[in-house]
């Protein structure tokens, strides 16, 4: 045990050392979250307590999905099951040490606890902006923090029991599986009965699954309980779930420390060779995708480009050889958002705003998620890059034309439905498309530039804050520009055209710096 | 020392390992050697309990597994995988302290002399090279003075100066009666060192030679016996 304890303290500490000996990063953090911080002030200033500018059951229902999400990881059985969260040098080192399988447990927890910590301080520093936008009060702001690190350590502790309870037990996995469904089912359903003759169902089935009764439901109520209790506040509820998932840990925990064998360790090897594998692809630029290896199309090909175009037909062929021309999963997922998006649209139409501002809101919000995926970001690793013989400009665009392709494909996968089901015209849907992926080319952009700016200072975390950050200084302009259009009763043609206005323009401006960074690779990450 | 008794390790139907039994005794090298996907490491890492595995492994008279066995066991794995976050000293004094070794101070100094670790030793080993990752990956197996190490391509990364230092610490683990099995692709560089080799292929032993019985009855090198066993199997 002083082993795991040596391993832990020795690597937090070291963490503390690293920022100390890069200031500059660590500046930045604390100048980033301060100016978050000031932000979140400014907002709250003048405001009542508890008013919010989102409806705060938004926020209920996103911490609901959490619950379940979070009773599905850590308590649905497998057959064969690892368990997550182990560093690939933990296998070389720890597992081979002769240490208890307690002790090697152990290193997860202490982790989560030092995690913990961190959440505490992110927490705290969005304390005001909770404040603001789903109108917490200052006691929900601490039950959330108090939920968040509860289900973080409970959550470990199940997931841990889970392994050992279940592993390599046929019998008992089927009939807890069983009992798993069944409890979901109940969680899930048994709101549909009143709903079902109600005059409005969908108020209905909302207040049913709300009430305290559907909190005794094992685990996804228990967990619901402590989820949501930043908004329920101390309730009976959340003492009963609290204290049940406290035992439960507890009474794990005393079960786990009699345990000795070792049989767990090929899955979590797994897992944790997964995990290094998915890590190593994100920092490439590819989608994580785990499990079976996917078959690749042959492909005839013969490469005609001079320059940096060679790089542009090289993703060509990437995408060929993984897919029909440039439509993925991601392109089926626009598809599906874009059909529900056109149907709600078109059940409920909100007077307030126009159909194609909801749906560049909603797209340009999924365009600052999926950005961190692209094939630019290998390249510009690649030292063949900077060899090519052509001007850093042209490279920038080849080297992200591919994306723009993509882009523009999945653009039209996302508005075409929701045209047709909005009733939506022609010319809207281009000028969508081409919105979409002007969006996507600045957000490419600003990430080069980032990691130029801020690569040497390894501080991954911070470079991924301060994309955001840019990419929403640059995305709530054009949305500003797009409503003040409608407001003043412009045809909505015109507020999708203000909008791609005003990113034309950021885009050439960012694209004019970014170009400028392409000519070295020693100052990226 | 290590009695290995019908060890096979499966993936789906793709056997990897196949009914492989063998032992080595107190005080001899062992050198796995195969082309590249014969399933050496897979044995080394189903050997070692990493991986489930039909068949028993025994160390003296421990099970494999057990904690007393593990205590006397040393691994290099093929990749070196550290921590980030501890420093090349700090790995050292973690490995001293899962494996209850007290005096580790003197060894460690010895070790980083050998392997030009001394300036090195305050420094993070994610700033380290892949070479001196490998180096520290040694001293981890090292430290422990272990009574049977598994070494699992060590030499890949290392310099000249290194690799001499690791075959004259391999000679002192033999001369104080450890156990080594040691899978690797050079094998000239090992040439004068093994007592044991085996041979594996598609996740069999093919060939298991003993030193005595190589020098007896053999004119030409070790690497052109294996060599023209692997022509005669393919």
């Amino acid at each position: 045990m002083k082993a795991v304890f040596y391993l832990f303290f020795r690597g937090t500490r070291n963490i503390v050392f690293r920022a100390l000996k890069k200031p500059a990063a660590l500046i930045g953090y604390l100048a980033f979250f301060l100016f978050y911080l000031w932000i979140g002030i400014r907002l709250n200033s003048g405001k009542e307590q508890g008013a919010s500018i989102f409806n705060s059951d938004i926020f209920y229902i996103m911490l609901t999905l959490f619950a379940l999400f979070q009773a599905y990881a850590c308590v649905y059985p497998a057959k064969k099951n690892g368990i997550a969260g182990y560093l690939m040098a933990d296998i070389a080192l720890l597992f081979q040490a002769p240490v208890r399988t307690f002790d090697i447990l152990l290193i997860l927890i202490l982790r989560q606890f030092s995690s913990s910590f961190f959440t505490i301080a992110f927490m705290l520093v969005q304390a005001p902006i909770f404040k603001t936008v789903f109108g917490l009060t200052t006691g929900g702001v601490i039950l959330y923090i108090f939920s968040s690190i509860v289900m973080s350590i409970f959550g470990t502790v199940l997931m841990v029991l889970k392994v050992f309870v279940f592993r390599n037990k046929p019998f008992l996995t089927k009939g807890f599986r069983l009992f798993f469904y069944a409890m979901l089912g109940i969680y899930l359903i048994y709101p549909v009965i009143p709903a079902i003759s109600h005059a409005s169902p969908v108020k209905e089935y909302y207040r049913v699954f709300r009430l305290p009764v559907m909190d005794m439901i094992p685990f996804f109520g228990w967990l619901r309980a402590v989820a949501v209790s930043p908004l329920t506040g101390i309730t009976q509820s959340l003492a009963v779930s609290f204290l049940i998932l406290l035992l439960l840990c507890v009474t794990g925990l005393f079960y786990l420390y009699r345990k000795t064998d070792t049989e767990w360790f090929e899955e979590t090897v797994g897992i944790a060779e997964q995990s290094g594998i998915a890590a190593e692809m994100i920092k490439k630029g590819s989608m994580p995708v785990l499990g079976p290896v996917r078959r690749k199309n042959a492909v005839s090909f013969t490469f005609t480009g001079r320059g940096s175009a060679a790089v542009l037909q090289k993703h060509i062929l990437e995408y060929r050889k993984t897919g029909f021309l440039f439509v993925s999963f991601k392109s089926v997922l626009f598809l599906i958002l874009g059909a529900v998006l056109g149907w709600f649209i078109r059940k409920s139409p909100d007077q307030d705003l126009p159909v194609m501002l909801i749906s560049l809101i909603v797209i340009s919000i999924l365009s600052m998620l999926f950005s961190m995926f692209s094939r630019w970001k290998r390249e510009i690793r690649s030292p063949y890059l900077y060899l090519i013989p052509d001007t850093p400009f042209r490279k920038l665009i080849m080297i992200t034309a591919a994306s723009a392709i993509k882009h523009v494909i999945d653009g039209f996968f996302y508005y075409v439905p929701i045209c047709i089901l909005t009733g939506a015209s022609v010319v809207e849907i281009v000028i969508g498309v081409l919105a979409y992926m002007t969006l996507n080319q600045i957000c490419i952009n600003v990430d080069i530039l980032s990691n130029r700016v801020f690569g040497r200072l390894n501080a991954g975390n911070f470079r991924f804050l301060i994309n955001y950050f840019m990419q929403l200084l640059i995305f709530i302009p054009a949305i500003t520009v797009s409503a003040v259009l409608d407001e003043l009763n412009m045809p909505s043609v015109l507020g999708v055209l203000g909008y791609l206005g005003v990113l034309t323009v950021f885009y050439i401006t960012v694209s004019v710096f970014t170009a400028g960074t392409l000519r070295c690779p020693e100052n990226f990450d | 020392m290590l009695r290995v008794e019908n060890i096979t390790k499966s993936y789906g139907k793709l056997v990897a390992v196949d009914n492989v039994s063998f032992k080595i005794n107190k005080g001899e090298i062992c050198i796995l050697v195969g082309p590249n996907g014969a399933g050496k490491s897979t044995l080394i890492k189903s050997i070692l309990g990493l991986l489930k595995h039909k068949g028993k492994v025994r160390l003296g008279s421990y099970d494999m597994e057990s904690i007393e066995a593990r205590r006397i066991t040393g691994y290099a794995p093929e990749t070196p995988i550290l921590h980030e976050l501890l420093t090349v000293r700090e790995h050292v004094q973690f490995i001293a302290s899962a494996y209850g070794v007290e005096d580790w101070e003197e060894p460690m100094r010895v070790l980083f002399d050998r392997f030009d670790l001394t300036d090195k030793q305050n420094k993070l080993c994610k700033e380290l090279s892949k070479g001196m990752q490998q180096k520290v990956s040694l001293c981890c197996a090292a430290i422990i003075s272990p009574a049977m190490i598994f070494l699992d391509e060590p030499m890949i990364g290392l310099d000249p100066k290194a690799i001499r230092e690791f075959k004259a610490m391999l000679a002192e683990w033999k001369a104080r009666g450890a156990s080594v099995l040691l899978s690797t692709h050079i094998i000239d560089s090992i040439d004068s060192l093994w007592d044991r080799v085996i041979m594996i292929s598609k996740g069999r032993i093919i060939k298991e030679i003993e030193r005595k019985s190589f020098e007896d009855y053999r004119s030409e090198s070790l690497q052109d016996m294996f060599l023209s066993i692997m022509e005669e199997v393919s």
